[in-house]
C-alpha cells in the first residue's frame, strides 16, 4: 500500500451506489476505498479501525441522518474530512452542512471528474468544495444586523392587540371589541411577550414607547 | 298485626253497611243533625212507567209500577219514559232548613219535585234540558225549603225519551254541605284543567322540537278529552245559552265518541302497533271508524230507527267496545314485551282509562256500579291518572329519542374525525414512502447509471439528459415530501418552501421564528409544515393578499404558529368546500392542539395553531 494513497470510507445505504463509487474510485490511483458502512452503527467502529482520510457521507441514512452523524463526529473531535454526497440540492442544506463542519458538497449525479476533483480538493485544502451544480451560499452576515429590526417587526393583528394592551384593556374586553375569542387574544399576547422579550404589561408599555413601535 | 287491623276495619264497615240498609225505604227522613248528606235512593221507593204521562197527579200513580233494585243510584232502563219517587221530610229543629237535591247526571231531560199540600201537588222545582229556560249551574239541583217542625211528603218525577237509559245519583244535602262539596269539586276540576293545559303545552313544545305526529295526536286527544270530561261534568249547561242546552248533549256524544276514537288511534301510534301487530291495527282502525260514523249517524240522523232497534244497536255497540278493549290489551302486552320501562307507564295509563271507560258504559247502559267520589265521576279520576302517566311516558320517550340522537351524532362526528385522521396519517406515510423511494432509490440509481455511462461514452448531451432526469426526480420528490425537515429542521424547510413560492407568486412572505425549538418532534414539524403549505395555498388561491406573516413561537409548554395575511378575509370558517381547512383541523387534533381562525372582511385572516409539547 502506497503511503501517498488516501484512505476513503463510504457511508451510504444503497449498495448499488457503493458499488458504482467503488468502481469509479478504482480508476483514481491516489485514492483507495478501505471500507463501506450502511449506517451510523457500522460507521463508528470502521472509523476507529481504518482511520480514513476522507469520509464520503450520504445525508439520507436510516436511524441517524448525515447531518446528525456529522454533528456527532465533530462533537467527538473527529476531524476526518467529510464530503457530503447527496441527492438534495438545497441552499438550506448546503448552509447547514457547511456550518456543521463538512468539507465539501457533492450531488449524487456528479460526473467522475467532479468526484475526482472533489476528493483531491478535500484532501489538500481546508476550504469548502462545492460540487457541480451545487448552489453556493455564504453565511449572510447582513441578517445579523437585521436582527433587532426583525425582532420587533409586528404584524397587523399584533399591533392592534398591543394598542389595546397599552390602553390598559384586559384580554376579555379586547376579545369583545375585536370579535375574536379570548384564547386568540391570549395567544397573541403570549406571542408578543415572547417576541419583544417582555413578561409583563408594564414592561410591554415601556418597550413600545422606547422603540416607538406604534 | 296490620292485616288484622284491616280485617277489623272491614268487619266494622260491613256492619255499618248493614245498618244503612236497615233503614226502610219511604221512611220519613228526620232532619235533626246539622250536617245532612244522604243518598236519596236509600230513602225512597221508585216507580216507573213505559207510557208517557202528560201531567203527573196523585191519581196517575196507578199507571206506574214499582221497581225493586238494589242499586245505590237511580237507574231507568231504555224503555222507561216516566218515573217517580216519593219521600218525606221532617224538620226536627226549631229553625227553617234548606235541603238541596243534587243530580250527578248533567243531561237530565225533565225532572220535577212536587210537594203534597192538602192532597194536592204543588210544584217545588223543575229542572232538565228540555224544560229549563234559564242558565243553570254545572250540576242540576232542586232546593227544598222546610219551615221549623214541618213535615212534608214529596214526589220526584222524571220524564225521559225512549232508547236512552238514565243513571244518576241524587244526593240530599243541607245548604252548607252542598257548597262545601262544591268547593272540593271546583278545586279538583281546576287542578285537572291545569294538568291538561300543562300537558298540552308540553306536548306542543315537544312537537316543535321533534316533529312527530304522535305528539300532535296526543295534544288533540287532550283537547277532545277535556271537552268530553267537561260535558260529562255538566259544563255545557253552564256555558251554553239555555235554549240550546240540547246541543250540550250532542257535544257530549260527539266528544265521547271522538275521544274514544282518538284515544284508540293514539294508542296505535304509541304502542307501535304498526310494527308489532299491523293486522290488528288495521282492523282496529276500521272498527273505530265504523263505530264512530254509525253512532253519530244513529244519534242525529236516524233517531227513530235507533229507538226501534235499541237492543240490537246497543249489542253491536258493546261488541265493538269489547273488541277494542281486547285489542288494546293485546297491544299493551305486545308492547310491554318489547319495551319494559316505558311500556309499563303506557300500560298503567291505558289500563286506567280502559277500566274507567268500561265502568262508564256499564253504569250508564246497564245501571251497574256507581263510581263517583265527592260527586265527581270515576272517569274523571281515571283520566287524571291516565294523563299523568301518559305525559310521563311521553317525556321518557322524548328523553330516549334525544339520547339516541345524541349518541348517534357523537358517534358520527367521532367516526368522521377518525376517518379524516386516518386519511391524513395514511397520506403522510404514503408521501413519505413514495418521496423517499423516488429520492433515495431511483435518484441514486439514475445518478449511478450516469457515471457508469459517462466513464464509457464521453457524451455531453447524454450527461445533460441524465442531469435533467435527476433534477426532475428531485423536484417531484421534494414536492411530495419535505424530506429536508429531518435534515434542516422545520424553519429550514419553510425557508425552502418560501423561496419557491416567492419565485412564482407575487406575494411577500415574512417568516420569523422566536425561540422556536430546533429539535422539534419530526411528526409535529411535518404537520406544521403541511399546515403552512396548506394555508399558503389558500392565500394564493382565494385571499388576494399581497403580504403574509408566518411566525413560529416556542413557549414553555407549547409551540405556536401564527399565520396572518392582508387579503380580503372571506375564507369562511365552516366552508364545506374547504377540505384544506378540515385537513388542517385534523392535523391539529392529531397533535392535541388548538386551531384558532378568525377572518374579518377586508382585514385579512389570522390563524393561530397552538401545539402542546411535552419534551421541549
Amino acid at each position: 500500500m502506497n503511503n501517498q494513497t488516501k484512505r476513503i470510507l463510504i457511508c451510504e445505504d444503497h449498495q448499488i451506489v457503493i458499488d458504482g463509487l467503488r468502481s469509479i474510485i478504482l480508476d483514481f490511483p491516489e485514492f483507495d476505498v478501505v471500507d463501506t458502512a450502511n449506517n451510523f452503527s457500522e460507521l463508528l467502529p470502521s472509523l476507529k479501525k481504518n482511520n480514513p482520510h476522507i469520509l464520503l457521507l450520504d445525508l439520507n441514512l436510516p436511524h441517524k441522518n448525515g447531518i446528525e452523524i456529522l454533528q456527532e463526529l465533530r462533537l467527538k473531535k473527529n476531524h476526518v474530512k467529510v464530503l457530503i454526497l447527496t441527492m438534495y440540492n438545497k441552499k438550506t442544506i448546503v448552509n447547514k452542512v457547511f456550518s456543521e463542519g463538512a468539507n465539501g458538497f457533492l450531488l449524487k449525479n456528479c460526473s467522475s471528474e467532479d468526484l475526482h476533483s472533489a476528493l483531491i480538493h478535500v484532501s489538500e485544502n481546508d476550504s469548502f468544495y462545492y460540487g457541480e451544480g451545487v448552489i453556493e451560499t455564504k453565511k449572510q452576515n447582513a441578517l445579523i444586523d437585521d436582527e433587532f429590526y426583525k425582532r420587533i417587526r409586528l404584524t397587523q393583528r399584533e399591533k392592534e392587540i398591543i394598542k389595546y394592551l397599552c390602553d390598559g384593556k384586559k384580554v376579555p374586553d379586547i376579545a369583545n371589541t375585536m370579535h375574536i375569542s379570548p384564547l386568540t387574544v391570549e395567544t397573541h399576547k403570549k406571542n408578543i411577550y415572547r417576541k419583544l422579550g417582555v413578561d409583563s404589561s408594564v414592561k410591554l408599555v415601556t418597550f413600545v414607547h422606547e422603540n416607538q413601535l406604534l | 298485626m296490620k292485616i288484622n287491623c284491616y280485617r277489623h276495619f272491614f268487619l266494622w264497615f260491613l256492619a255499618f253497611q248493614l245498618c244503612l240498609f236497615a233503614v226502610h225505604a219511604n221512611d220519613t227522613i228526620v232532619l235533626n243533625t246539622s250536617v245532612i248528606h244522604k243518598n236519596l235512593k236509600d230513602l225512597s221507593a221508585v216507580f216507573v212507567s213505559e207510557n208517557e204521562i202528560s201531567a203527573f197527579s196523585l191519581n196517575s200513580q196507578n199507571d206506574f209500577s214499582p221497581v225493586m233494585d238494589n242499586r245505590s243510584f237511580f237507574y231507568f232502563d231504555f224503555d222507561v219514559v216516566s218515573a217517580y219517587s216519593t219521600f218525606s221530610f221532617k224538620n226536627d229543629s226549631k229553625a227553617p232548613r234548606e235541603i238541596i237535591l243534587s243530580f250527578s247526571y248533567p243531561f237530565l231531560e225533565d225532572a220535577k219535585v212536587y210537594k203534597v199540600v192538602n192532597n194536592n201537588l204543588k210544584l217545588e222545582g223543575n229542572i232538565g234540558i228540555n224544560t229549563l229556560k234559564k242558565a243553570v249551574e254545572r250540576t242540576w239541583k232542586i232546593s227544598i225549603p222546610l219551615l221549623p217542625n214541618e213535615t212534608a211528603s214529596y214526589f220526584l218525577v222524571f220524564n225521559k225519551s225512549k232508547g236512552k237509559p238514565l243513571a244518576t245519583d241524587i244526593i240530599l244535602q243541607d245548604r252548607d254541605t252542598y257548597y262545601n262539596t262544591g268547593t272540593f269539586q271546583n278545586i279538583a276540576i281546576g287542578a285537572y284543567l291545569g294538568l291538561i293545559l300543562l300537558s298540552l303545552l308540553f306536548t306542543i313544545f315537544i312537537f316543535g322540537l321533534i316533529k312527530r305526529t304522535v305528539f300532535l295526536l296526543y295534544g288533540f286527544y287532550l283537547i277532545v278529552l277535556t271537552v268530553f270530561i267537561g260535558a260529562y261534568l255538566g259544563y255545557t249547561n253552564v256555558l251554553l245559552p239555555p235554549k240550546s242546552l240540547d246541543v250540550g248533549r250532542a257535544i257530549y256524544v260527539i266528544s265521547i265518541e271522538l275521544s274514544t276514537a282518538v284515544f284508540i288511534l293514539f294508542a296505535q301510534q304509541v304502542l307501535m302497533a304498526k310494527t308489532y301487530l299491523p293486522k290488528l291495527k288495521k282492523s282496529v282502525e276500521i272498527v273505530i271508524l265504523i263505530q264512530f260514523t254509525f253512532r253519530i249517524f244513529l244519534h242525529f240522523a236516524a233517531n227513530s230507527l235507533y229507538s226501534s232497534q235499541v237492543e240490537l244497536f246497543m249489542k253491536l255497540w258493546y261488541l265493538t267496545i269489547l273488541f277494542l278493549v281486547i285489542a288494546i290489551i293485546i297491544e299493551i302486552l305486545t308492547y310491554l314485551k318489547h319495551n319494559t320501562k316505558v311500556g309499563s307507564y303506557f300500560a298503567i295509563s291505558y289500563l286506567f282509562m280502559t277500566i274507567g271507560s268500561i265502568l262508564l258504559v256499564l253504569h250508564h247502559s246497564f245501571g251497574l256500579l256507581k263510581l263517583s267520589f265527592y260527586g265527581l265521576p270515576g272517569i274523571f279520576y281515571a283520566s287524571v291518572i291516565e294523563i299523568c302517566f301518559l305525559t310521563t311516558a311521553l317525556t321518557i320517550v322524548v328523553g330516549q329519542v334525544y339520547q339516541e340522537r345524541n349518541t348517534l351524532a357523537n358517534k358520527l362526528v367521532l367516526q368522521q374525525q377518525k376517518f379524516l385522521n386516518a386519511f391524513v396519517q395514511g397520506q403522510e406515510e404514503e408521501r413519505k414512502r413514495v418521496g423517499g423511494e423516488l429520492h433515495d432509490n431511483i435518484g441514486s440509481k439514475i445518478a449511478n447509471l450516469k457515471r457508469l455511462f459517462s466513464s464509457k461514452y464521453a457524451d455531453a448531451k447524454m450527461q445533460k439528459e441524465f442531469d435533467d432526469i435527476c433534477e426532475d426526480v428531485r423536484t417531484v420528490a421534494h414536492s411530495i415530501t419535505p424530506a429536508e425537515i429531518s435534515l434542516v429542521g422545520l424553519s429550514g424547510a419553510i425557508d425552502e418552501l418560501l423561496e419557491t413560492i416567492e419565485k412564482t407568486e407575487q406575494l411577500e412572505v415574512n417568516f420569523n421564528t422566536f425561540q422556536f425549538p430546533e429539535s422539534l418532534n419530526e411528526d409535529i414539524a411535518t404537520h406544521l409544515f403541511r399546515i403552512i403549505q396548506e394555508l399558503l395555498q389558500n392565500v394564493i388561491k382565494h385571499a388576494n393578499a399581497s403580504m403574509v406573516d408566518i411566525q413560529l413561537f416556542g413557549h414553555k409548554n407549547s409551540v405556536t404558529l401564527s399565520f396572518e395575511d392582508d387579503g380580503q378575509g372571506t375564507i369562511k370558517k365552516n366552508d364545506p368546500s374547504g377540505l384544506g381547512l378540515r385537513n388542517i383541523r385534523s392535523r391539529v387534533t392529531q397533535m392535541n392542539g388548538q386551531f384558532l381562525f378568525d377572518s374579518i372582511q377586508d382585514k385579512g385572516t389570522s390563524v393561530l395553531v397552538i401545539i402542546p409539547t411535552k419534551y421541549t
